[in-house]
């Protein structure tokens, strides 16, 4: 087997507290994402999935730290870097976009100074000319027709779409292996989320470019993932290709995300909407994985495997 | 407890937002007012008895103090202590009153340009506005006291005659906030009575960031007023005030210090106590702009 | 041009809000002839004088004429010096105004790196000191600081001069005294401001691009922080001539301040009357210099 892009292991995530007790927001999570895949994580807010990507990125504010774990990207664990090295990586070697479009662009500068930011960070040597031509080259890859002038303006100046197109542009500048997408889509409203979606795709097709995808939104990932984590409070619950998990989806909570999938035929149980469960799902919470298949994996308890 | 009550509900708001600054703010503010009101019985020595044998005596523990006047004697013998005791009744008076007074034009013009918003009424009020805010507060009540007497009652008035504007300011937008809020918008369109929708949606809306502002102001109107007796534009001697005393003691800093010194910690000390006091009530009251300043 | 417009329309209200205010503060004062005339004089010399003045003119044509007069700049002459009172006023202004501007920027260098330093180590040991140094110095009163720096580095380390402006020393002491308040202001202000730009997405944004931080905060904090401040920079612009009224008498500083002081106890009204209308427009223009920079600032409002 192929060294994996990017490998999570055992990673925890803790913040303090005011009662100087630690939060666990992500607990024990491990995964990998190989060269050239869509990985989408699922859960709902609060579930870790966003501390989980600001974790890989080393961008965990306000006290939040990695207490246990090893981010690999490649081979080189990313939490024993020194802050210099740590800079090198991100933005050239892996890259994020964020859920807000915005308020993710600084909104005092024009939209060519912010994508020669990141050129200039990595590559000091590249003439002022070069950059330029390299800033329009970079918002007609991701499809923006009026790519001059949109480099003159400022965000305010552009749509949600428009601003989410550029930070796609920002984040793929350098040609990183690795895209963290964290709910990019969310804040866009339906048509611009497709274009989006199939735009990420399509990045990921042509550069061989690995995703980590988060949303809430499951009919989201059916569109891009290649495999899907399910996350609730700051676990893994379930892990499997898109297809085993679209067709045979294993935990309680997965199928209960199904369940809330809006469909056309709108036959949706408005009851399983119902959190009154809660406590049945928090049993499941400790139990340990079971294969199902070679991708696929589940926490259950001894009881409900019997059952099924 | 009656929820219903937006007093009875701003009171539990502000107990279940414990301060300990804030309780400094309120024990020390406590204090100040009650030696001003207690002053005659308090003090120590007749503050306004002069007397040549006892001039310039330093505080206790410097050489050549005692212990009989604590803080010292200024520049014709009376007691600085005593002084400043009976100093914060002027202090107090005004702050209290100038507020009452800039508060009350405030927000019955704030509530009206508000309420009015966007008519000519609202244009006139907030031009009115703006040309007042754009003189410094200190040169309007300057040029005032110039044409009335000074004294207690021109201070109380013309700091009160012309710091009503920032009230306005706020109240007018707290109250085109509230207007744009959907279960106002409703009770509009249900048909609800002005007064009601005043009394019941707005000024319970507007109340809390009133009082914000208000306790700042009383610090506020006690600066400019100790400024105007810094200035000896302010209340006249015999009556004492912290700024006048600071005033004595200006030409006596090289020798003694303690003259100017004590009544220029007065001053900061009762401000601080109050701004202690304002934070704590803004946390409470408005945490909106708790966090906008992004103050603990 | 639109921000001419606007600027026009701002102007001009207020001065004639600004001119209903003193010209009815002086009509209601009244009486400058007893003031003018000899403690001999008869009534007959009153009447004469007082038709002379216009003083029998109903308000509004005494409203008139003072306007008409107010635009040709005569304030008419100072009782105490005999001069035009406007040229008075012109004379000791650049002195009040290098005390304001040299207090601004000691604000400015001392207020942006502890405001920005606070909200970056915040909650931290320093940033309490930081903290609490900026509101102690909006509660001290001005010319008690100025007494007390006069106390300790010209009395007890005689370092600086106590009064005068003759030579750059003589700028520290006043100029210090002055810019306190609004660096405690300002401090406060940059803290809280930086810190709400620290939440935001985009500096998040910059950081995964790999950029140094120290670039992070200069380039994508501080710039965004700016705004808010710069315009309550403004507003204060006129707390802060006032406050030169008071600074300046504690230390013999030759400017407006002193001036309007002798001119109220002498009251000298024509020399009042210039002075308020000569720092009103300086706080306009002051705002108008503020609105301008903010749209400099912003290419939210330049480019709308």
């Amino acid at each position: 087997m192929t060294e994996p892009l990017l490998a999570v292991d055992h990673l925890q995530v803790q913040f303090p507290s005011r009662d100087k007790r630690e939060i666990t927001v992500v607990d024990d999570v491990s995964f990998h994402v190989n060269k050239g895949e869509i990985l989408a994580i699922v859960g709902e807010s609060g579930s870790g999935k966003s501390m989980t990507s600001l974790a890989i990125m080393g961008l965990l504010k306000g006290g939040g730290q990695v207490t246990d774990g090893t981010i690999e990207y490649q081979g080189r664990n990313l939490l024993t870097l020194s802050k210099k090295e740590r800079r090198k990586v991100n933005g050239r070697e892996m890259a994020m976009i964020f859920q807000e479009p915005m308020s993710s662009l600084n909104p005092m500068l024009r939209i060519k100074t912010q994508i020669a930011e990141t050129l200039r960070i990595h590559h000091p040597e590249l003439s002022k000319k070069a950059i330029q031509e390299k800033v329009v080259d970079l918002l007609r890859q991701v499809e923006i027709a009026d790519a001059e002038s949109v480099a003159n303006r400022f965000p305010h100046q552009l749509s949600g779409g428009m601003r989410q197109r550029v930070m796609i542009a920002i984040a793929i500048a350098n040609e990183p292996q690795l895209l963290i997408a964290d709910e990019p889509t969310t804040a866009l409203d339906v048509t611009i989320q497709k274009q989006i979606l199939s735009l990420l795709k399509d990045l990921n097709r042509k550069n061989g470019m690995g995703i980590v995808f988060i949303t809430h939104d499951l009919s989201v990932v059916a569109d891009i993932a290649d495999r899907v984590l399910v996350m609730r409070k700051g676990k893994i619950v379930e892990e499997a290709t898109v297809f085993e998990l679209f067709d045979n989806p294993q935990h309680p909570y997965t199928i209960r995300l199904l369940k809330a999938m809006p469909t056309l035929d709108m036959k949706t149980d408005t009851k399983d909407l119902l959190p009154e469960e809660t406590h049945e799902l928090d049993e499941f919470e400790d139990a340990p994985f079971e294969q199902l298949s070679e991708t696929h994996f589940v926490r259950r308890k001894e009881a409900a495997r019997d059952e099924s | 407890m009656n929820t219903n009550n937006p007093l009875a509900r701003m009171v539990a708001k502000i107990r279940n937002n414990s301060s300990p600054l804030g309780m400094i703010g309120l024990v020390i503010f406590a204090i100040i007012v009650l030696l001003a009101i207690f002053a005659p019985w308090i003090v120590p020595h007749n503050p306004f008895a002069i007397d040549a044998t006892k001039r310039l005596i330093p505080p206790f523990w410097v050489e050549g103090g005692s212990t009989t006047y604590i803080l010292g004697t200024d520049h014709v013998g009376r007691d600085i202590l005593s002084r400043l005791i009976y100093g914060g009744r002027v202090s107090l008076l005004v702050g209290l009153f100038a507020v009452i007074i800039s508060g009350a034009i405030g927000l019955l013009l704030g509530l009206l340009s508000g309420y009015l918003g966007g008519t000519w009424v609202d244009h006139v009020l907030m031009r009115i506005v703006d040309a007042i805010l754009a003189i410094p507060t200190l040169l309007l009540v300057l040029v005032a006291v110039v044409v009335f007497e000074p004294g207690l009652m021109t201070l109380i008035l013309v700091i009160g005659l012309t710091s009503w504007p920032q009230y306005t300011r706020l109240v007018r937008g707290e109250v085109l906030s509230v207007k744009e809020r959907e279960y106002v918008q409703l009770a509009q369109t249900l048909g609800t009575s002005h007064t009601y929708l005043l009394s019941r949606h707005i000024l319970p809306n507007v109340v809390s960031s009133f009082i914000v502002v208000a306790t700042i102001g009383i610090a506020s109107a006690i600066l400019t007023e100790s400024s105007l007796s810094f200035l000896g534009l302010g209340v006249q001697p015999p009556d004492i005030t912290w700024g006048g005393m600071l005033n004595d003691g200006r030409n006596y800093i090289a020798t003694s210090w303690w003259i100017a010194t004590f009544p220029g910690l007065a001053i900061t000390i009762t401000v601080l106590a109050i701004t202690f006091v304002g934070d704590w009530l803004r946390d409470a009251l408005d945490p909106r702009l708790k966090t906008r300043r992004g103050w603990k | 041009m639109a921000f001419l417009k606007r600027s026009v329309l701002q102007i001009v209200p207020t001065l004639f809000i600004l001119t209903l205010i003193v010209f009815g503060l002086v009509y209601v004062a009244g009486d400058p002839v007893s003031m003018m005339l000899p403690e001999n004089a008869t009534a007959e010399d009153r009447a004469l004088l007082e038709e002379a003045l216009g003083l029998n003119d109903p308000f509004f044509v005494q409203y008139l004429n003072y306007i008409k007069d107010l635009i040709t700049g005569d304030f008419g002459n100072s009782l105490q010096y005999r001069e035009p009172a406007l040229q008075l006023v012109m004379e000791r202004l650049p002195a009040t105004l290098t005390l304001s501007l040299m207090a601004m920027g000691i604000a400015i260098i001392i207020s942006i790196p502890l405001g920005i330093y606070a909200a970056l180590k915040r909650n931290s040991f320093l940033d309490f000191i930081i903290s609490g140094v900026s509101i102690l110095g909006k509660a001290m009163p001005n010319y008690w600081i100025g007494i007390m720096l006069i106390l300790f580095f010209a009395v007890m380390l005689p370092i600086f001069p106590v009064s005068g402006a003759e030579t750059p020393i003589h700028f520290v002491l006043p100029s210090v005294t002055l810019g306190v308040a609004l660096a405690a202001e300002m401090t406060r202000l940059i803290r809280g401001s930086v810190l709400e730009v620290l939440e935001q997405e985009f500096v998040q944004t910059a950081r995964s691009k790999g950029q140094k931080e120290f670039i992070v905060v200069l380039r994508h904090v501080f710039l965004n922080s700016l705004i808010p401040v710069v315009t309550i920079v403004g507003i204060q612009f006129p707390q802060l001539i006032g406050g030169a009224i008071v600074v300046e008498t504690v230390f013999s500083w030759p400017g407006v301040g002193r001036l309007l002081l002798f001119s109220i106890g002498a009251s000298d009204m024509a020399v009042v009357q210039a002075i308020v209308f000569v720092i009103a427009l300086i706080t306009i223009v002051a705002n108008l210099i503020t609105d301008a920079v903010y749209r400099i600032l912003d290419p939210q409002i330049k480019y709308k």
